[in-house]
This record gives structure tokens, sequence and C-alpha cells, in this order.
């Protein structure tokens, strides 16, 4: 999926959603906001720190609305050519992982699929087209643990 | 001195004026008594023995007047030989004294005329070696006193403070025939003393010297924040004075506190090995006027510190300067990190711009820089931050935008340059910009890193014929 179609398709925000699925309400939506515009972070994460929403919730949530499948990373195993593909960095900050290359198609696990300034960088440094799928941000954590461990 | 004319008896000296005085009040008259006698007693009465006694005993008789005349004469002859000695200016002479008689009281006034004089040119002398000694003074104070302006003119020039604090320690040289002179600054976290600047014999050995604040050779100084002095006058204990002498290799020092808004920053001294040799007043004072120059020029330094510390803008474009944007950067680039998000840096560098500087003068020069800040001000939106970053180089901090976002505008930016130089007719004057960019977390996560990779991909721009951007 190209990052030209994404933004196409990011009309909703990620609360809104989560509302209409009756995940969450507003008034637990607004004060995830307010915590988010004291210290920032993501509102996926801020929902799943104040305990309105599970982690799964959220994946569920841009699944449904997004159209990006779901994958449990806990039993992937990813080899060590494709997480090099994207230097440790990159994957910490943007909290993102590889999963497989076929051809010119790269498969990217991330936590946040709306970031497509993330998706963006990921095409431009790897040259593949990306195709997204959507985990958990514990998993994409404790995969980037695993398989960055030590890097830079 | 007499004019001495052979004919004249007036210009005759006194001793010749006796010779004649002599021959008229004796030798005519015994010769017209000879006469007589020859011509009317002798051949009357024979030559008597009675007569020739006669004769013989008045002969006797004026030459004793002649002997007794001619003493006199000698003595006043004495008196003016000694006169005439004494006149020639060798006024410790004196009038060999006679007895107490006319002549000798004639002596004896010119010997008091003599002493008084000559007391009156002792005191003359005195008075023109005080004279002298206060000229030298003077000299000195006048001495000091430029030296002082030096240094004024030197901190009111701007130069580093290390300049300046040598140029103190320099003169203070001069001050209390010093042969060396030391300036100790403190080291706020370690409570030392180091040498921060010395001057004169062994000035390398001077500069390793280091002391702990409680060590006993400048103890008093710091605690009392008073004058140090080890001279004739101020002895120290023997332990102490030998180990200053081992580290400063001087007998006597002269050391005064600098402070610095009421804060000891360090201390100033002179010394030398002159034995007997005390320090005067003035030799405080003028040193302590040294100290608050350091003290001044160590506050023009803080100030214009933290002045810079404070300058954020770049004077010519009113955009931020290099400083400020890479402060900017490195916090842009933890917001980043923290919100997951990218951040980019954008180098632009004016192409051929030394090429240009020949060709314009330097007004037009500034009115060029002036409307490329304004273009690029003008092309990016109210987050990004825009800076001059040298003399013909701006950066721009894209907070929020990756590489290709950042690429975009830079590209425009690049176009439109291009565009609004079109219309030169000169080619040279038609100025590009080359480019480079880098991006959080692709490139790097510090200032640094960016900063590195954009300055790279800026020179490779270059080589490939300017007018581009590199990404």
């Amino acid at each position: 999926m190209k990052a030209m179609q994404i933004r196409r398709i990011i009309k909703k925000q990620l609360g809104e959603v989560l509302i209409e699925h009756g995940i969450i309400n507003q008034g637990q939506l607004e004060k995830a906001l307010n915590l988010q515009k004291e210290r920032g972070g993501l509102i996926g994460e801020v929902l799943v720190e104040l305990g309105f929403a599970k982690e799964e919730d959220i994946a569920q949530a841009l699944t449904v609305q997004y159209g990006f499948p779901y994958l449990p990373l806990s039993n992937y195993e990813i080899g060590a050519e494709i997480a090099n593909l994207i230097p440790a960095r990159v994957a910490r900050q943007y909290l993102i992982i590889p999963i497989d290359k076929i051809g010119n198609n790269l498969t990217l696990a991330m936590s946040n699929p709306l970031n497509v300034q993330a998706v963006e960088d990921v095409e431009l440094l790897s040259g593949c087209s990306v195709q997204l799928f959507v985990s958990t941000l514990s998993d994409i954590k404790r995969a980037i643990e695993k398989y960055y461990k030590g890097k830079e | 001195m007499l004019k001495s004319n052979k004919l004249l008896i007036k210009s005759r000296r006194l001793k010749d004026k006796l010779s004649i005085a002599f021959c008229l009040i004796f030798v005519l008259p015994f010769l017209v008594v000879i006469y007589l006698l020859a011509n009317y007693v002798f051949p009357q009465t024979g030559i008597t023995f009675q007569i020739m006694l006669f004769l013989l005993s008045s002969v006797f008789i004026a030459g004793i007047g002649v002997l007794l005349i001619n003493q006199i004469i000698n003595r006043f002859l004495i008196v003016t030989t000694d006169a005439q000695v004494i006149s020639s200016g060798n006024i410790n002479h004196a009038v060999s004294m006679a007895p107490l008689d006319e002549v000798g009281i004639l002596g004896e006034t010119l010997n008091q005329l003599t002493s008084r004089i000559r007391s009156n040119m002792e005191e003359l002398e005195s008075y023109s070696q005080k004279t002298s000694e206060i000229n030298l003074n003077i000299q000195q104070h006048v001495f000091v006193f430029t030296h002082l302006l030096q240094i004024s003119s030197l901190i009111s020039q701007g130069v580093t403070l290390d300049a300046v604090l040598k140029l103190v320690t320099e003169k203070a040289r001069f001050l209390a025939d010093s042969e060396i002179s030391y300036l100790f600054f403190k080291d706020e976290l370690e409570e030392t003393l180091y040498m921060r600047s010395a001057e004169g014999k062994n000035y390398q050995g001077l500069f390793k010297i280091t002391m702990g604040s409680s060590e006993p050779l400048f103890e008093a100084l710091i605690k009392s924040g008073k004058q140090l002095c080890l001279d004739k006058d101020n002895v120290w204990p023997d332990q102490v004075a030998s180990d200053f002498y081992e580290r400063f290799q001087v007998k006597n020092t002269l050391a005064l506190p600098v402070y610095v808004k009421g804060n000891l920053v360090g201390i100033l001294g002179v010394g030398n090995s002159k034995d007997n040799f005390s320090y005067s007043k003035d030799d405080v004072e003028l040193l302590d006027i040294f100290t608050k120059q350091i003290a001044i020029a160590v506050e023009h330094e803080r100030l214009i510190q933290r002045v810079e510390k404070l300058e954020v803008k770049d004077t010519l474009t009113g955009l931020y300067n290099k400083t400020y944007i890479l402060i900017r950067l490195q916090e842009e680039i933890r917001r980043a990190i923290v919100r997951q998000r990218p951040c980019s840096l954008v180098l632009l560098n004016i192409d051929d711009f030394v090429k240009y500087r020949s060709l314009v003068d330097a007004a037009a020069v500034d009115e060029q820089l002036k409307k490329i800040a304004y273009l690029i001000r003008d092309s990016v939106t109210e987050i990004d931050r825009v800076a001059r970053f040298d003399d013909n180089e701006f950066a721009i901090v894209f907070p929020e935008k990756n590489k290709r976002q950042a690429q975009e505008i830079a590209e425009g930016i690049r176009e439109n340059l291009e565009k609004s130089f079109k219309q030169e007719s000169d080619t040279n004057r038609r100025l590009t910009v080359s480019g480079g960019l880098s991006e959080n977390p692709l490139d790097g996560s510090t200032a640094e890193e960016l900063l590195s990779k954009a300055e790279e991909l800026l020179a490779q721009a270059k080589k490939q014929g300017k007018n581009r951007i590199l990404v």
C-alpha cells in the first residue's frame, strides 16, 4: 500500500473511531487528549495507559476502520537481514519493525499505521513499497528489543 | 684679572706697587742723603765711624720696615689667592686664618661668607635632589597611568580576556622594581588557585604553580581580602617564606585580591629578590588599580558572554543565529523522538558568493542577503525555524516534517530564488543556492549528526554543479 493512498484514507481520527465502536466515551477521549497535550505521545498509547482501552482494542479499531490487517507479532520470527533493512534508531523512534520482504514489497508492522511520515521514510530508506500491518505497541517494543538489541 | 700695563702704576699689582712705594719713600731719600753726605758732609768731616753707624742702622731699620710691609702684603696676597680659589668655584676651600688683625678679620669674614654660601648651596643641592626624586616619581606614575590607559582601551576594543590579562600582568611587572608578576585565578569548582597569566624570569615555572585555597601562602589573603606583603618589614615564618621562595624564586612579594561583585576571582602579585626591600603605600595603591582593571575585564567578559547567550537573532537579516538554531534543532529532535515524528534540517548555501562579493559593493551584498532571507522565511510555515548559519549560509529546521516534505519546500525555495534573479543581465549576478538535507530519525538523532550529514550533502551538491538540493 502506497503512502499516498493512506493519506487519502485517513480522514477520521482514531479517537472518533474508538468512540464509534463503543470502546471509549467522549469524556475519556477528552481526558486522554488533555494528557497527550501535556506530555506528548500517541492518543492510542495514552488511552491504553489510562486504562480506557486495551492495546488489542486499538489495533482492532485500526484494522476495522482503515483496513490494515492485524498481526500478532509474538509468534513471528523475523530474519536478521530483514530487520537490518531499517536502522534500529528509525525502528525505535517510529515504533515499526520490518517483517518480510518479497521482491519490491516490504511488509512492515507498526502500532500507529496513521504515521504517514514514518511510512514515507521507510519507503525512501528501503526503496520498496510498504505493506502495512498493525500490531500492538507492546508487541512492537518487545520485537524491537529482541531484534535490535544493542544496536544504534 | 687685572690687565697689566707695565707703564702705568695704576695697573700694577700690589707687590709691584709696594716696590715702587718702597723706592719712593726709602731709596730716593736715602740716595739724596748719600748725595748730600758725599758732597757737603764727607768733604769736611771725612767718613767717620759714627756716620757709618748711623747710616747702616737706618738702612737696617728701613730693611725691617720693608720686611714688615712685605709680611702684611704677603698676608693680603694669601687672602687674595684664597679668595680667588673660592671664587673660581672651590667653596670648600677655607681662607688660611691669621692672627686676629684686620687681615685676619677679613679672612674670617670671607670664611663666614663662604660657609654661608656653602650651606646655601648644599640646601639647593638637596632641593634639586628632592625635585628630581619627585620628577622620577611623577614619571613613574605617568608611566603606570599610560599602562592603565592601554589596558582600558584594550578592554573596550573587545579583545579576548586572555589578551587583556596578559597585558595587565605584563604591565604590573613595571611596578615596584618587580622581576616577576603573576595572576592566579580561582577555579570555582575545585576551590583551587591556578596560574592564569605570568611574566618575568621563570614564567614557565610560575605557570605550573597551583594552590589549594587552604594552603598557608595565600590563606590569609583569601580570608581577609587584604593585601599580602613579604619584604623587609613583613617577615613570614621561615617555613612559609622558604616554601614561597621555592615556588616563586623571589624574596619579596606583594599580592592583592581581585574581586568581582564581591567575590574573589583571583590574586594579582608582583615580586623581586632585592635585599632590604620594602613595598611602599604607593606600590599597594597602584597594584590595586591593576586588580580593579582585571575585575573590569572579567566583568566585561561575563557580560559579553551573557549577551551572546541571550542573542538569538542575526542583526542583518533578522533571522535566528547559528547558536540559537543548533539549540533549537536539538530540542526539536528530542521532541520528535518523544512524539514518534520526524524532524528535518536543511542547509542552503548561496553559490559563488565570494565572486559575487567582488562584483558589487557591501551595501548591495547586504541587500541581497536580506532579500534571500525574506524569500526563505516567506516559503516556510510558522513552526519552521530559519537561521542565518554563516555569512552566505542559511539553515532551516522543519519540525514534524520528514525528508520528502522538507525537500519539497527546499526545492521550492531553490526554484523561487533562481527565478527571482533570472532578470539579472550579468550571469555572475544571478544568485542560486545549493542545499543539503538531513532528517531525524533517518540520518541521526543528534543535532551534530544531522548537521554533519547536511553539510556533507551540501558539499556534494556544490561538487555536482550547484543550484541543487541533495537529500
